[in-house]
């Protein structure tokens, strides 16, 4: 029996999400999106990073 | 689609990976799915996800291979399809790393981004290797891996590893385990074909006398 856990985030969990994956990365929302306009990402975690936030950009720090 | 309803769909999914990896060469692992707020349809299905974590720092182990550890990273952004009904691949990455910290690299990385609008093959593999291409490092350039319908899923990649003896698997069965979840997954991608093209299916059903 597998037991996959289910979380519902609310806003303030969306926006620290979004906040601290950015932060890692040392990037603002724009220069992630600018990269990936190019397709190259500047490091493996900007990839991935852009794969989790790049539809979440509301929540993305103003 | 209200929220609430996305949670069997991303259940069911979520089960299935974890269902698939843990019957062949990992031990005990559990996947999360974090469903964003809005009305989207999204959810991301990783290991280690968390309401306020998304992104993952650390792959989890696959049992030992011939003759070393390798340590696996899976990351799903699953969407509503089209009709609204069924959750689908938006995005998807497999890293294989010699260690737990993701941060020190992978050795490669199997990708896909459904709509890719930069031009790069949609199902792509990231090399990172000490080669260049166009000025390009491989870790960065998209080797292509076929259409989205056609492209790897991780059932391929965790047949590589055990027969290439990146890891071990747990058991005799794991041919079989992988056989069965990789049909499903081309039953989705056949019925998906078959919507988009249906005179060409009618076509070939003629053939067939039908």
């Amino acid at each position: 029996m597998e037991t996959t856990e289910i979380l519902f985030a609310d806003e303030e969990d969306a926006r620290i999400a979004v906040r601290d994956a950015l932060s890692k990365i040392d990037k603002t929302f724009a220069e992630l999106a600018a990269e990936a306009a190019t397709g190259h990402f500047s490091s493996e975690r900007a990839c991935l990073t852009w794969m989790a936030v790049s539809d979440l950009r509301e929540y993305a720090p103003n | 689609m209200p929220r609430t309803d996305l949670e069997p769909l991303a259940r069911t999914f979520a089960d299935s990976i974890t269902r698939v990896l843990n019957q062949t060469v990992t031990d005990g692992l559990r996947l999360s799915a974090v469903i964003p707020p809005g009305t989207k349809g999204l959810v991301f299905v990783g290991h280690q996800l968390t309401k306020r974590q998304i992104v993952v720092d650390e792959a989890f182990p696959l049992t030992r291979g011939r003759d070393r550890q390798l340590f696996l990273s899976v990351f799903f952004k699953l969407q509503l399809d089209t009709g609204n009904e069924h959750l689908t691949v938006g995005s998807s990455s497999f890293g294989i790393y010699e260690t737990p910290d993701m941060s020190r690299g992978a050795l490669f990385r199997y990708e896909y981004e459904r709509d890719k609008t930069d031009g790069f093959a949609e199902a792509h593999l990231h090399v990172h290797a000490d080669w260049t291409i166009g000025g390009i490092p491989s870790s960065k350039l998209h080797l292509p891996l076929g259409d989205r319908r056609f492209r790897p899923c991780l059932e391929d990649l965790l047949q590589f590893l055990i027969v290439e003896g990146g890891t071990t698997p747990r058991d005799a069965q794991w041919k079989a385990v992988l056989d069965a979840s990789r049909a499903e997954f081309h039953e989705q991608q056949f019925r998906a074909l078959i919507r988009r093209h249906p005179a060409l299916a009618r076509r070939v059903l003629d053939e067939f006398d039908l």
